[in-house]
């Protein structure tokens, strides 16, 4: 049946409305989707994405041996984020079960609320978190953070300082540096839903986060471990109230190790301060150096001339001075190596006040030494002007003056080197992300403070206070040790005068005193009984020494022997075993049975050569480096000497008969022979070395 | 005359192939777009991204299943049973306002675990006996007494109860299609004319007088000039169309349906695959949904008697209605009100719906000779 004219026609009339329809729509979507497109795209990017800051991996503080002093681990923070009354009542039951709080206290505890963020705990162990992960209500998350790791624990604590929860340095190198470790956050697109949820699964960086750089410190960990051992040891055994110390390269400035002990400290790991900077004492006798040094220079010391020391008690204007021994006439070296107040207050009225004023001031006391430490403390010294003579005795024998542990440290480092006044480096150089070290700290002198002359006159003095003066008990066989003791009285601050029984018992000086390498002090605020700083400080000096020289044989190259004939040890180390002649599979068993480690040339063969030598001492998990062949004239191949130091490096080439040519100083970072390639006699190769 | 061409009609003839082919596209097209744009809402509610994909798929079976059932029974002769079945859905309707409320209205009918809404039955089932009605009285259509005696009271009683439920949209939809029907029946314009003004004065008077939607409404006139000044729905919907532009976002990158589009696997489904696919992806859809319209424009036409006529392109019509107001609604072109884009939008009975509509049409298909 065909379709009658009045249906076709209305049919017609519908579809033509059909068609229309389309077009319009059609119509309509080229003016939403072409015209307005590029504005109503711009609109919903703005309200679906956002940018987020993706935190900075902080930079890795190493020592001066690249030991990993603080790093980044990954932790999960627990929060919490109920978006309804079920989630508040599901959260908080699940967390009262996982914490065991008591029932129905979650919710207060912490304040959860609709759609409101709670931390409930940061910083969880991953089992803890695989647990959660599984097993939390909806509105309770993990997010994964970054937290800060001492792999050594408690030891140089107080340098290194802490960082908050969320990365920021609060104290120590942590603080001083926070800028450069703390790089640049990045920013992340993500999407965020009508919700307010955020989508991180579409996450893309725009800016990569830029890690903060590393450091190097210019402080030796091992040498931190022993002296904080030793310090510990000696504070418990003298029971003092505090011990602290610094120790200094002389030669450049770089501390070395520093660091305090207080037993009654409540919270070790939060440190708050670092003593050696912050607490300023009065120096006693060990500023006597500085009198000397301050006579010497100005050429006022006869050494055959002698003093008459009023038998232990000189009365002047306003007081009485005192010697802890009585003495007669002395000559200005026992003077000085005997610590006599009287005699020391008698060349010091020759110089004068405004001199000793003068020579105070140049070695640093007073002024800040600029370290950067959060609450450096410059000391105090007054202005000559309203002195008395009695005023210019005290300061001669280091009273009336306040002065902190480095500056003591630095003033004796300057006597070491010369003369020098050197500024304290902390940090020995940065690492950006790429590798490249940057800001390389320069040996900066901040003036001299003493003729060279005069300085060694001085060294000699001090060597002789050691060996024939108060600090005989820090004399040791193994390595000269120069130095002077201080015993000086605390003043009590609440009735303005000095503690009759409380003494400062320090000792400050230098090894070995033949070249001075390394400079320390040491203080123990009132020990008991015993008080004198020869008998206290001295000795923790003195073990400090030994055992810093045992650890850098190839900074005391002859001391060493000594040492190890009288059978002294050291726990944690080995005697380096011969090897030489040995088969490999045999050398590597002994080697392993000390607790060595082997770097070689091959595997097979016999061991022609090694480093170090035989009967060296070595750490534990230390390398010896060996070179093996085949007795059948078997070539030689290239070892790996990356992360050598030079000098270990340098020695198997000239085994191996090469010719080397060294760029740059510190250890080996690339070898212009590759490992595993064979050796040809006058090759040269080409070491490129990197300092750490 | 029905009888006489039952013989005829039962004929081993084939199905419409391409209308076939274009309803399977656009189920397959639903199916991918359902899944994109609601797997992070499942993912976010349900834990898990298939939700809603599977449901509509397992759907999508069901609705193959019954338009292959439909194909197979001979429609003129239950076409008697029209009428009864009209009064019956009627009894359904009412029957909804003694259902507890959801969201606010009276849709649904629970029958255990299905939940059905009445009026989408009403619909079909309307164009069922609308066909066979008119068909088999032809001057009905044309006389006064009839329509104002028999069409208007059964059809006003359904289109009030749907009203009162409340729900305009389908009301519209109905009455156009309806009124569709009649056009297409001979209906004088005069009528059909005169019946739209008592229904636009009640509709004026709801809306100005009594406020009922007007907020919409008055969205919808700020909508006209800025699309973005209308109400909040349509305001991202439009949104969501031009973020789209003419290559669109990719499939699954939208970021409009992350609640910032309401319903964007439902009721806004268009805009949501607007985003994703760009002007050229709906241009596509579009001429998929055209190209069903013609196919069902021309098995109407072909069709050997005026019921197989009315019955085809009343179904045709409504298909395009529901498409229309839905598009209409999401492109700002008409004031929002909530229906299913067909066979595209998530929704188990919206596709069976439509998918009946489309098997009546491919049984209709079966009488025509080609």
């Amino acid at each position: 049946m065909k379709r009658t004219r009045q249906e076709r026609l209305r049919f017609g009339f519908l579809s033509f409305g059909v068609v229309l329809f389309f077009f319009i729509v059609v119509g309509r979507l080229i003016h939403l989707q072409i015209f307005l497109g590029p504005v109503y795209q711009k609109q919903v990017i703005k309200q679906s994405r956002g940018s987020i800051k993706i935190p900075a991996p902080r930079g890795t503080i190493y020592d001066r041996n690249g030991r990993i002093l603080a790093s980044n681990v990954k932790q999960y923070s627990l929060y919490a984020y109920p978006k309804s009354e079920d989630q508040i009542k599901e959260t908080a039951a699940y967390i009262e079960e996982l914490f065991h709080y008591p029932k129905g206290t979650a919710r207060k505890k912490f304040g959860l609320r609709e759609k409101k963020f709670r931390w409930i705990k940061r910083g969880i162990d991953d089992a803890l978190a695989s647990k959660i992960e599984s097993g939390a209500p909806n509105g309770l998350y993990l997010r994964k953070e970054t937290k800060r790791e001492y792999p050594f624990g408690l030891i140089g604590k107080q340098i290194l300082g802490f960082t908050d929860i969320d990365g920021h340095g609060i104290s120590g190198i942590e603080r001083l540096c926070d800028t450069l470790l703390s790089g640049k956050p990045g920013v992340a697109d993500i999407r965020r839903d009508g919700k307010h949820n955020l989508y991180p699964v579409n996450e893309t960086a725009v800016k990569k986060p830029v890690t903060g750089k590393s450091l190097v410190l210019t402080l030796d960990w091992r040498l931190q471990e022993i002296f904080e051992e030793e310090l510990r040891d000696g504070v418990e055994k003298y029971n003092a109230e505090l011990g602290m110390g610094v120790f200094v390269d002389c030669r450049t400035g770089e501390v070395l190790a520093m660091a305090h002990y207080d037993p009654s400290e409540q919270r070790p790991d939060r440190p708050a301060k670092v003593c050696t900077v912050t607490d300023q004492f009065e120096p006693g006798s060990i500023f006597k150096v500085f009198t000397a040094a301050g006579l010497l220079d100005e050429g006022l010391v006869d050494f055959s001339d002698s003093t008459f020391c009023e038998n232990g008690c000189w009365k002047m204007d306003r007081g009485k001075l005192h010697d802890d021994k009585k003495h007669g006439w002395l000559n200005f070296r026992r003077i000085i190596e005997l610590s006599s107040n009287i005699g020391v207050a008698k060349y010091a009225s020759k110089l004068g006040g405004d001199k000793l004023y003068e020579t105070a001031r140049r070695f640093g006391f007073g002024q800040s030494m600029n370290t950067g430490l959060a609450r450096e403390n410059r000391g105090s010294i007054y202005c000559p002007e309203k002195w008395s003579d009695y005023t210019i005795a005290s300061l001669s024998i280091g009273h009336a003056v306040a002065v902190n542990c480095l500056q003591v440290a630095m003033g004796f480092a300057a006597v070491a080197n010369r003369g020098e006044l050197l500024k304290p480096q902390l940090v020995y150089c940065s690492i950006d992300d790429q590798g490249d070290i940057r800001d390389t700290f320069k040996r900066t002198v901040i003036r001299r403070v003493m003729k060279e002359s005069s300085a060694d006159s001085l060294i000699a003095i001090l060597r002789g206070v050691v060996q024939q003066g108060t600090a005989t008990k820090v004399d040791s066989k193994a390595v000269a040790i120069a130095g002077k003791t201080g015993t000086a009285e605390i003043p009590d601050l609440v009735n303005k005068c000095y503690f009759k029984n409380k003494f400062n018992a320090s000792f400050a000086g230098f090894f070995p005193a033949d070249d001075p390498i390394v400079a320390g002090v040491i203080v123990l605020k009132a020990p008991e009984p015993i008080h004198y700083g020869g008998h206290t400080s001295g000795p923790i000096f003195k073990n400090i020494a030994e055992r810093y020289m045992i650890l850098n044989p190839d900074m005391f190259a002859s001391e060493q022997r000594v040492l190890q004939q009288q059978g002294l040890k050291q726990t944690g180390t080995v005697i380096v075993p011969d090897l030489l002649g040995k088969r490999f599979e045999y050398a590597n068993k002994i080697v392993e049975e000390r607790g060595l480690e082997l770097r070689t040339t091959k595997d097979s063969g016999t061991v022609l050569w090694q480093y170090p030598s035989p009967d060296r001492l070595l750490f534990e998990n230390d390398e010896i480096l060996i070179a093996v062949a085949e007795m059948t004239e078997d070539p030689i191949i290239m070892p790996d000497l990356r992360g050598l130091s030079i000098r270990q490096a340098s020695a198997f080439l000239h085994f191996a008969g090469i010719k080397e040519r060294v760029q740059g100083s510190g250890l080996v970072r690339r070898q212009s022979i590759a490992p595993g390639k064979i050796i040809t006699k006058n090759n040269e190769c080409r070491l490129e070395c990197r300092p750490i | 005359m029905v009888r006489k061409t039952t013989r005829r009609s039962h004929s081993k003839k084939r199905v419409d192939e391409r209308l076939l082919g274009a309803y399977i596209a656009i189920i397959a097209l639903g199916l991918i777009t359902v899944y994109s744009t609601s797997s992070m809402m499942a993912e976010n509610k349900f834990g898990s991204h298939t939700f809603f994909f599977r449901n509509q798929f397992i759907w999508a079976l069901l609705s193959l299943a019954v338009i292959w059932a439909i194909t197979k029974i001979d429609l003129t002769r239950w076409a008697v049973y029209s009428a009864p079945a009209f009064i019956f859905i009627l009894g359904l309707l009412a029957m909804v306002f003694l259902m507890d409320s959801r969201n606010g209205s009276h849709r649904w009918l629970m029958l255990g675990p299905f939940t059905i809404q009445p009026s989408e039955l009403f619909k079909s089932v309307m164009i069922y006996y609308l066909a066979f009605s008119l068909s088999n009285h032809e001057h009905n259509a044309s006389d006064l007494k009839q329509l104002l005696l028999k069409y208007f009271p059964l059809l006003g009683t359904g289109m009030l109860l749907i009203l009162l439920e409340p729900d305009l949209g389908t009301t519209i939809v109905i009455f156009i299609t309806a009124v569709a029907i009649f056009f297409l029946a001979g209906t004088r314009v005069k009528y059909l004319v005169t019946s739209a003004i008592p229904v636009g004065i009640v509709a004026s008077i709801l809306v100005f007088g009594l406020g009922y939607k007007r907020a919409r409404v008055m969205d919808y006139i700020h909508s006209l000039g800025d699309p973005l000044q209308g109400s909040y729905q349509s305001a991202q919907a439009a949104l969501t169309l031009g973020a789209g532009r003419i290559f669109g976002t990719g499939l699954g990158d939208g970021s409009q349906k992350l609640f910032f589009l309401p319903y964007p696997h439902t009721d806004f489904i268009f805009a949501a695959v607007g985003e994703e696919v760009g002007l050229l992806g709906l241009l596509f859809l579009l001429s998929v949904f055209f190209y069903i319209l013609k196919r069902g424009r021309i098995i109407a036409m072909k069709q050997p008697d005026r019921f197989g006529f009315l019955l085809a392109s009343g179904m045709t019509l409504s298909l395009f209605i529901n498409i229309a107001v839905n598009i209409g609604v999401v492109t700002s072109l008409l004031p929002v009100t909530g229906l299913p884009l067909p066979f595209i939008s998530y929704g188990g009975s919206s596709l069976l719906i439509s998918s009946v509509a489309i098997g009546v049409l491919l049984n209709l298909s079966r009488r025509v000779a080609r």
